[in-house]
């Protein structure tokens, strides 16, 4: 499904976080959002999940339109993401972390009191075993997600946005924050494995070599300005954005307030 | 105006200075600590139970009792401080273990103030005060002393957190909080004297609601609940916002007692208060976040 | 002197129903509720009046109570649980003020602080209502313990850890946090209907926002998101109010120190050992 942004714009206090963004994203397709801080990329991702209401401008999944959405009945179009400092429930183990990601239906004051155990909870029990292996952390299934370390918790994640088949939509916050190189390959090859299912995927990545490397269109952001929007390749050819990353933002030509 | 409406407001203006005097404290100490503090009531009690003994026991003056009131509630402020909240803070406990702790001590205090002198309601001034008539509505000289300290009371918290250094860094923090440590202010050094003055001014106002009123030991939670009515109506995170909330919680009130039977009138309070929650949660001064 | 043993173990045993449903909403769901006194407040008035007045029998009017308690838990719970945290606990405090007012005042109805005498009792013996009794704090328990172990309970703890990502996982935590609370009132409901059948007469001092700190200590003491905790935490607290009693001191000086007694152990417990006795849960960031 498609994603479209028009014109979304969101002042706080005073202070444009974003004015006049407007962007699409294909299925299949993975657009990498870049910028210095604070110019407008979490705050573009809490919009499109519901978390935080924009000022204008509308937002469009497929023909589904997601502005004025509850965060719950954006996530139940569809919608998946992951956070700037990874985020897990830390009183929850990381099996029931990575279960949380899965079909809500089970979860029924009524079936808890009359039924068992059924047999979609243990299918979803037997795939997050699959991923979690897959990155590394079987080992850790059933300790408090509070007690894991940095990279450990972004495992977790990255194993939640794989339980969550059903999302056609992926928001990615730094996904390789705080990985080494090695887990940061695994992570790219996850992207680009969900990719190839024809998710959309939005991705916030500070690491530019993981851009050049797997985003197929590029959007820079400037003190929440849309700067420049194509092939990474070309993007960064031009020397008013290399200023940007260089000059850590706010530079002349960005300010016109 | 009719000397209806100046009684009304005279009222207003009597209950409101006394219910700023706690919401002051309140406000404060959830602007830079972050949390609800129900303690504040009980150092409410003190201040109202120490000036009990300094008026009857003692025999006191008023002006006395009142330093006695301020010295005990500012005394319990300090203790709350140091053996309970400063703890949880450097231990980074979260809001709800603050606010849980808070009400262990209101309750511990209001058993211990209980245990001292029962559960029975307290008459601090029994007999008429002598009063006199001002654009035809009745005033004591009770309440016009009550007025009078509670107004140069707050002007001098205002010359205080403007003029003197501390007052100007409870206003940093307050203000925000990372960037005043991050300029070298302590926020737990601040911390300690929102709970002296706090505390004291609460205090304070349990004297005046002790002889305008009575006391007893379940006043702590209701003047807790008040100050926190006000706080709300008038914006937590601002500063001049619980004093307005305060006065107009004062007039709402008096209002209120005037149409509906005065037993109702905690009823009224709080079904205002859950109105603002939903119609206005930041306050008459709030900013939306 | 088995008498006496049996009523204490009654005692605790409501308490148990009733610190159960609190320790859904605290030790499962994070919420803080100072109402819950005010909830079994609800269901004793209305199994007092229905038997009283209108001669109803104790089995329609303990589940008319259970109901009617869940039907105002469910009102309250829908109208503020979207509000967070603290500010959720300041108006469980308002409301608990409120619905005492209405105890005390609504004279017609609640008769005030006179209170309803006369409750007919359920039971002659206190064998009986011992079995009774433990018959319900068991049912509670063995409902908590198969929410505990449930997608059910899953979803509460992780609506109390973090609301914000529960949303985003696609969980509405209004209607989850909704329906502990209805589930909640059940339970006080049904505590209130025992109590007021149990003593026979009930009056607006039993259901003010202190007693719900009693409820709060229970949980707190016993340990949060542990379905023994209420259990003994209620057994703990009730023993220790009729130890000071024990210690051969009046009711006037007991009923003080008793309240000195809960405050001092909220705060120790929230210094040392934040997930009470047999807590797995401690509150954190």
């Amino acid at each position: 499904m498609k994603l479209a942004i028009e014109q979304l714009t969101r002042r706080f206090d005073g202070i444009d976080a974003l004015i006049d963004v407007s962007c699409t994203v294909k299925a299949g397709e993975i657009l990498a959002i870049a910028g210095p801080n604070g110019s407008g990329k979490t705050t573009l991702l809490d919009i499109v999940t519901g978390l935080t209401e924009a000022d204008r401008g509308d937002i469009f999944l497929g023909d589904k339109r997601l502005i004025g959405k509850r965060p719950e009945h954006i996530a139940a179009l569809g919608v998946a993401r992951s956070f700037q400092i990874a985020r897990l429930f830390h009183g929850l183990t990381v099996l029931e972390n990575l279960i949380m990601a899965d079909a809500t239906e089970r979860e029924g004051l009524m079936s808890a009191v009359l039924r068992g155990e059924g047999v979609a909870e243990k299918r979803a029990r037997e795939r997050a075993m699959e991923h979690l292996e897959y990155l590394g952390m079987a080992a850790y299934r059933d300790t408090a997600a509070a007690k894991l370390s940095a990279g450990q918790m972004r495992r977790v994640e990255l194993g939640r946005l794989l339980m969550q088949e059903r999302a056609q939509l992926l928001l990615l916050d730094e996904p390789t924050a705080s990985l080494d190189p090695e887990m940061t390959q695994i992570a790219v090859k996850v992207i680009e494995g969900l990719r190839s299912k024809g998710k959309a995927i939005v991705l916030v990545e500070h690491n530019l070599d993981v851009v050049h490397y797997i985003a197929d269109r590029v959007m820079v952001l400037d003190q929440g300005r849309k700067m420049a929007d194509g092939k990474p390749s070309e993007v960064f050819q031009d020397l008013e954005i290399q200023a940007i990353f260089l000059g850590g933002g706010g530079n002349s030509h960005a300010s016109h307030r | 105006m009719t000397s209806f409406t100046v009684q009304l407001l005279m009222n207003s203006m009597i209950t409101g200075s006394v219910y700023a005097l706690v919401a002051i404290g309140f406000a404060l100490t959830y602007n830079i600590g972050g949390f609800f503090n129900m303690a504040h009531g009980a150092v409410f009690l003190l201040g109202a139970y120490g000036g009990y003994v300094a008026l009857h026991v003692l025999q006191f003056g008023l002006p006395l009792a009142v330093l006695v009131s301020a010295a005990a509630a500012g005394l319990a402020g300090i203790v709350a401080h140091s053996a309970v909240f400063r703890r949880l803070a450097l231990s980074e406990a979260p809001s709800t273990v603050f606010f849980i702790s808070s009400l262990g001590i209101l309750i511990a205090v209001e058993g211990t103030v209980a245990t001292g002198f029962g559960y029975e309601t307290i008459v601090f001034m029994p007999g008429p005060s002598p009063s006199s008539t001002f654009f035809g509505a009745r005033v004591t000289d009770i309440q016009v002393y009550i007025l009078a300290l509670s107004f140069a009371l707050l002007l001098a918290l205002v010359v205080f957190f403007h003029m003197t250094n501390i007052g100007k860094q409870i206003r940093a923090v307050a203000d925000d909080r990372e960037l005043a440590k991050a300029v070298g202010i302590s926020v737990n050094g601040v911390m300690f004297w929102v709970f002296v003055l706090g505390s004291m001014l609460a205090g304070v106002a349990g004297l005046f609601v002790g002889m305008e009123h009575t006391i007893r030991p379940g006043s702590g939670m209701v003047a807790v609940l008040w100050a926190m009515v006000a706080s709300i109506m008038g914006g937590v995170g601002s500063f001049i916002g619980p004093v307005v909330g305060a006065f107009l919680l004062g007039f709402i009130e008096n209002l209120a007692v005037t149409v509906f039977p005065s037993e109702w009138k905690a009823t009224v309070v709080f079904s205002i208060l859950i109105l603002f929650f939903f119609l206005r949660p930041v306050g008459l001064f709030g900013v939306r976040r | 002197m088995t008498d006496y043993l049996m009523h204490l173990a009654i005692v605790i045993g409501i308490y148990a129903t009733l610190a159960q449903g609190l320790n859904l909403l605290l030790g499962y769901t994070g919420i803080i509720s100072v109402m819950q006194a005010s909830l079994y407040g609800v269901g004793a008035y209305i199994s007092a009046l229905m038997a009283s007045q209108a001669g109803v029998s104790f089995p329609l009017a303990f589940a008319s109570a259970s109901i009617g308690a869940a039907l105002t838990g469910f009102i309250v719970g829908a109208a503020i649980t979207r509000l967070q945290g603290d500010y959720l606990a300041l108006v469980t405090f308002g409301l608990a003020v409120i619905f005492y007012d209405v105890f005390n005042n609504w004279l017609t109805v609640t008769k005030g602080p006179m209170g309803i005498p006369g409750i007919p009792a359920a039971f002659e013996t206190k064998e009986a209502w011992l079995v009774f009794v433990a018959a319900l704090a068991v049912a509670a328990l063995l409902l908590v313990r198969r929410i505990d172990g449930s997608p059910y309970g899953r979803l509460l703890r992780a609506v109390r850890d973090d609301e914000i990502l529960a949303s985003v996982l696609g969980r509405s935590t209004q209607r989850t946090k909704t329906t502990v609370f209805t589930l909640s009132a059940f339970l006080a409901g049904a505590a209130g209907s025992v109590y007021a059948h149990y003593i026979t007469f009930i009056d607006p001092t039993s259901f003010t926002a202190m007693e719900s700190v009693s409820l709060l200590t229970m949980v707190i003491i016993g340990g949060m998101a542990s379905p023994v905790g209420p259990i003994l935490g209620a057994g703990f607290v009730v023993l220790v109010a009729e130890s000071l009693r024990f210690a051969g001191l009046p009711d006037a000086t007991a009923a003080p120190l008793r309240q000195v007694l809960f405050g001092l152990l909220i705060i120790v417990a929230m210094l040392f050992r934040p997930q009470g006795l047999m807590g797995r849960y401690r509150l954190s960031k």
